[in-house]
């Protein structure tokens, strides 16, 4: 049975009481400070479970004191369980009396409260005392501050709880330790590092490329993932390539002999992330995160021989990449001859020409389960040259932080377009242009989708949205099936002439209608707008 | 590390589901295939063999196919057209043949708009292969359903992986059901799809108290080639809990637990359900009534307690208009939460909790923190489930809804007044107003003169409006993008609640873990803080070299360096590097290295 503990050299995320996340990778044996709520040693962390909170203990002594489930509800709650249970009611209504005229009811309210900074009696240089020698992890400043607070019997309940809550998370010397998984780094990146990084991409967008996408365990994806390597670790969590004991420490990285090899172990055909890339090395810096270093990949990691990455001049004009050129063949014979650095150079030169020319064939050769893209670059293009590599049936999912491109996209499959291609025909100037997607009848039922998780504060009387959230982009997905078209275009083509001598615009109940699919409305023209209006006028 | 294994598939085993390896060609089986008609159309179709009337789920489709033909409105289609094709593939209806059935549709077609039945035969379709979302869109509902906008976002939060095991309570129509086996799949227990690891087999178990709907999901199940992967059990979950009946022998015998890692419950009153999900068989006990955190006494007014206590668990009466849980096992089921409501209620009540059967394990993995969601419409359903979570020692409760649109994406081409519509633009519009006037003026004229002299003198304004209206009309591609939003939404499914429960961590497996950690490491509780880091509101490590920036060059040279005197160290060990090295060699490579490392740490335990 598996079993959830915290491993050394693996990421964790720390929370703190103020909701901010630290990203921490728990080596043995050194201090974790965590500024100004003091510091622990690892080793208390290690091979300890996740989802425990912890109070870190007071200066003199060093380590971390386990907090029970019940008092951390308790602190969350600041003193509301009454209401809590009561289940209903805002608890800063009181029942004054028996009168039905009123309601029975009286609002405790701010009326009477002054505000007046001078009701805190403790200085700051007071506080700042307290904190260095304070004790109970915090608790004691808290209560200390809420002593010392003139003006406290004026608060209502609501108030005098908010206040209790506001002073925990500033003072409390506490910490959750979640494990690091593409959801907690997700939320850690948006809040805290540079969401632009990540194309903005929130947990509900990932989620829901997952599921469009169909990514599940013994599947082939292309990917094209310009988010720094979220996009290949969320599709690697759901293909369970992150599950990696982090055994080797930082400093038995002396696999290198053992690197030297891979090549040669036979590549999975299944269960495998393709990536293609624009630039020469890919950039998966985010897998940093869970133990797989693409500069230095360890060989033991699950990403070492089922993730392969590709650039796109290798995927689109092969024979133009010099990497992909066959190294100079050396017979046995000289090689037994010649040095054994060189002869080591020469087979590592071997062994990375076999690697990329293998990868990048069975690449060619597609017949992809899915194709996920998340991506700066011009959708249209990237598919153009990816469609292709899926097989029948695959779903095709998309993300941009831009809409435009996103809806863009979706026109140049809607049914408008497709009934042009297929006029126009195969090859003529669509083909041509680069920046076209190519063959729209390739692509079914294309689809937009925006998707928006909207959190909500649960705390007993108190339950509403929160209040603010994040903003930026607002990136959407488009979502398609890679489709084979029928052989005989040209008797598609027929009907669609049938049915424009046979009925009248508008009467869009029609073949052509369930074909192309498209956001189609009954108005699709048949044949090129230009035409027609000349035919009607 | 998932290793495919390449292993023959044995006869005996069926093929694996097609939600999960899409077959090369569309078989004859019994799993469904989707027939894509039109957007929003799809219909789920299985092709049982070359002469037996096809299966279909639902009365639509088996109107849509007989005798090995499926009718649409699309076209005719025989099913030999569409068995041994790659699925995805567009498949166009066969000739129009001159059946009873296509007679009357033609009659009736002539009735109405003439020509209109004859383009049947060039129609099409598109045969797709089953996914989790398509068979939603498709699925005969028997209930609500839980969409994909949730279905994801409920996976993707609950952690599900490979391997995981997923509790779904309120299986309903089985939507996320499929969902949810493909998110746990890493292969089948009996090996039939050659694929998987060693190690724990993903499984759902999927619990549903309405008869009938348990019969259609086990029978749907079976026929998606998911057995082995889902198991269905019939059951009232608030009454009788999660554990699962393993037939040992001959008669029925021993409850076993799912270890389940996941959680995921579609009741309607899904705080009934979770004392029976506890790490303890007896739930843990609630909360006490003060706070640590005491404010120096204040007026403000105090709730009071017996007024809570008196609020019954009116379980049927505050049931939402769902109806799943019908009114006996609500009655029984309002002992546990009795218990729950009042503090002191437990103890006389705790006799009496059959649910809190010592004897009985704990339905979820004792190692591992399991997550939990529950699915409720209503705000009420939300506070309540979560009041009760607390007490039941869940942390990080969260709740969320997710609001979800498809945008359809349509060109702008607006009529104008030669269509019959209005203006584009205001040029045209006051085009137009110029043009009624001189009209009128044109008109007057005309009358006036109309008996004495020829009509044709001037020119007809409206002659010379139309000709500066004619504008050509642009290709499609040059017509605006607009877009707008689906023509219905769904404003609210329902209320996420989400929430963790930690592993039990009892003070052995403290002290065990302390020493795992005192063997493993240097046992070092105190490292001096490295002062160069302080301040800089930056994590610090002592000891942590990587954290010293290092260029990319700097890195290079490290490795080369490092690759040279390896090689030395090599040397005539070519011989041995080329040619295929196994992986077993690796094996032994990293033996070694963690066998060194630790002889390392005994040397240094030794010299301290």
């Amino acid at each position: 049975m598996p079993e959830e503990r915290i491993l050394p050299y693996t990421y964790l995320l720390l929370r703190l009481p103020s909701g901010a996340p630290r990203v921490v990778r728990l080596i043995p044996d050194v201090t974790i400070s965590l500024g100004k709520f003091g510091s622990f040693p690892s080793n208390a962390l290690l091979y300890r479970p996740y989802n425990l909170t912890f109070d870190i203990l007071d200066p003199p002594a060093a380590g971390l004191r386990l907090v029970s489930a019940e008092e951390v509800t308790r602190d969350i709650l600041g003193g509301g369980e009454d209401a809590e249970a009561e289940g209903t009611g805002h608890y800063d209504l009181e029942i004054a009396g028996d009168s039905e005229e009123d309601g029975g009811e009286v609002m405790r309210t701010n009326k009477e409260t002054i505000d007046d900074p001078l009701s805190q009696k403790l200085s700051w240089v007071e506080i700042e005392q307290l904190k260095k020698q304070g004790t109970g992890s915090g608790r004691d400043l808290i209560q200390r501050l809420l002593d010392s607070h003139t003006a406290i019997h004026q608060k209502t309940p609501f108030a005098l709880q908010k206040y209790t809550l506001r002073k925990t998370k500033k003072f409390l010397r506490r910490f959750t330790a979640l494990p690091l998984t593409v959801a907690s780094l997700i939320t850690y990146l948006l809040d805290t590092k540079e969401p632009m990084k990540i194309l903005e991409m929130r947990n509900e967008t990932i989620a829901v490329m997952l599921s469009l996408g169909n990514v599940h365990y013994g599947g082939r994806y292309l990917v094209i993932d310009e988010s720094g390597g979220l996009l290949v670790s969320a599709i690697a969590e759901r293909l369970g390539l992150l599950e990696h004991m982090p055994t080797e420490s930082e400093e038995s990285r002396e696999e290198d002999a053992a690197r030297k090899r891979y090549p040669d172990t036979p590549l999975p055909t299944a269960n495998t992330i393709t990536l293609i890339h624009p630039n020469e090395q890919p950039n998966l810096s985010l897998l940093k995160y869970f133990s797989y270093d693409t500069n230095s990949p360890s060989a033991s990691h699950p990403l070492h021989t089922h993730l392969r990455t590709l650039n796109w001049l290798q995927l689109v004009d092969p024979n133009t990449d010099s990497s992909l050129e066959k190294p100079e063949e050396i017979s046995a014979e000289t090689l037994a001859t010649i040095k054994g650095g060189k002869r080591a150079a020469y087979w590592r030169k071997y062994r990375r020409w076999e690697k990329t020319s293998r990868i990048v064939a069975e690449a060619q050769k597609g017949g992809f389960d899915g194709l996920l893209i998340a991506a700066f670059m011009d959708l249209k293009g990237i598919l153009r040259h990816t469609i292709p590599l899926l097989k029948g049936s695959a779903q095709i999912v998309a993300y941009s932080q831009n809409r435009e491109s996103v809806i863009e996209l979706a026109d140049c499959y809607s049914a408008t377009r497709k009934a042009e291609w297929m006029n126009e025909g195969e090859g003529e100037g669509v083909m041509e242009d680069q920046d076209a997607v190519g063959d729209p009848t390739m692509v079914l039922a294309p689809t937009v989708h925006e998707t928006r998780v909207r959190k909500w504060q649960v705390l007993p009387g108190r339950t509403h949205p929160v209040m603010t959230a994040r903003g930026g982009a607002e990136g959407v997905i488009f979502a398609g099936t890679r489709v084979l078209p029928a052989e005989g275009k040209v008797e598609a083509r027929g009907r669609f002439r049938g049915q424009k001598k046979r009925k009248n615009y508008g009467d869009g109940d029609s073949d052509e209608e369930a074909g192309a699919g498209g956001g189609g409305r009954s108005g699709i023209m048949p044949t090129s707008p230009l035409k027609r209006v000349k035919a009607e006028i | 590390m998932p290793e495919p294994d390449m292993a023959p598939v044995s006869n005996a085993l069926p093929p694996p589901s097609a939600f999960l390896h899409t077959p090369e060609s569309i078989p004859h089986s019994s799993s469904p295939s989707i027939i894509h008609l039109k957007r929003d159309l799809l219909v789920p179709l299985s092709f049982q063999s070359n002469n037996a009337q096809p299966e279909t789920q639902d009365t639509r489709a088996a109107a849509y196919s007989s005798k090995g033909v499926l009718n649409t409105r699309f076209g005719d289609f025989p099913h030999s057209s569409i068995v041994g094709i790659p699925y995805g593939s567009q498949v166009l209806a066969a000739p129009l043949t001159n059946n009873d059935q296509n007679r009357k549709r033609k009659r009736r077609a002539d009735a109405s708009e003439g020509a209109a039945a004859e383009p049947i035969s060039t129609g099409f379709l598109h045969v797709l292969a089953p996914t989790a979302e398509l068979w939603t869109a498709s699925l005969p509902h028997r209930t609500q359903v839980v969409y994909m906008p949730d279905s994801s976002f409920i996976l993707h939060k609950l952690q599900v992986r490979p391997g995981s095991v997923l509790i779904e309570a309120g299986a309903g129509s089985g939507s996320f059901t499929h969902a949810g086996v493909r998110a746990v799949y890493n292969g089948y227990p009996d090996g039939r799809s050659g694929i998987g690891k060693e190690g724990r087999k993903g499984k759902v178990f999927s619990f549903e108290f309405h008869n009938e709907r348990v019969q259609k999901l086990t029978d749907e199940i079976e026929r998606h080639g998911l057995d082995g992967l889902v198991e269905i059990v019939h059951r009232d979950v608030c009454k009788d809990g999660f554990l699962v009946k393993n037939t040992v022998g001959e008669q029925e015998e021993e409850d076993i637990s799912p270890r389940a890692t996941a959680v995921f419950l579609d009741l309607p009153a899904p705080w009934l359900a979770l004392p029976h999900l506890t790490r303890r068989t007896r739930p843990t006990p609630s909360l006490p009534t003060s706070t640590g955190l005491t404010p120096s006494p204040s007026p403000g007014p105090t709730v009071s307690v017996e007024k809570i206590r008196e609020i019954p668990a009116t379980a049927t009466a505050t049931m939402p208009p769902r109806g799943l849980l019908n009114p006996t096992s609500a009655a029984s089921a309002q002992v546990p939460i009795k218990a729950e409501d009042g503090t002191t209620v437990r103890p006389d009540n705790a006799a009496s909790n059959e649910p809190y059967d010592t004897g009985k394990p704990s339905a979820l993995s004792p190692t591992e923190a399991v997550r939990i969601c529950t699915f409720s419409p209503c705000i009420e359903q939300v506070t309540r489930t979560v009041s009760v979570l607390r007490k039941l020692g869940w942390v990080d409760i969260e709740m969320v809804e997710v609001q979800h649109r498809r945008i359809e994406v349509r060109r702008l081409n607006p009529k104008g007044y030669e269509d019959g519509a209005g203006p584009r633009t205001v040029a045209e519009a006051v085009q137009r107003l110029k043009w009624v006037g001189e009209y009128r003026e044109h008109k007057r004229e005309r009358d006036s003169a109309d008996s004495t002299t020829n009509t044709a003198v001037k020119q007809s304004p409206t002659e010379a409006w139309k000709s500066q209206n004619n504008r050509e009309r642009k290709s499609a591609k040059d017509s605006k993008i607009v877009t707008r939003i689906e023509p219905e939404i769904k404003s609210h499914t329902s209320y996420l609640v989400f929430a963790v429960l930690p592993r039990e961590w009892t003070a052995e497996d403290e002290a065990a873990a302390q020493a795992l950690v005192e063997q493993t490491t240097k046992s070092v509780v105190n490292a001096p803080i490295d002062g160069n880091l302080k301040g800089n509101g930056k994590l610090k490590w002592k000891g942590e070299k990587e954290e010293k920036p290092r260029s990319k060059r700097q890195i290079k040279r490290a490795e080369r360096e490092k690759r040279k005197a390896e090689e030395k160290g090599l040397k005539g060990d070519g011989a041995m590097e080329d040619g295929g090295a196994p992986l077993a060699n690796e094996d032994d490579e990293e033996g070694k290295d963690i066998l060194g490392v630790e002889g390392g740490i005994n040397e240094m335990e030794v010299s301290e």
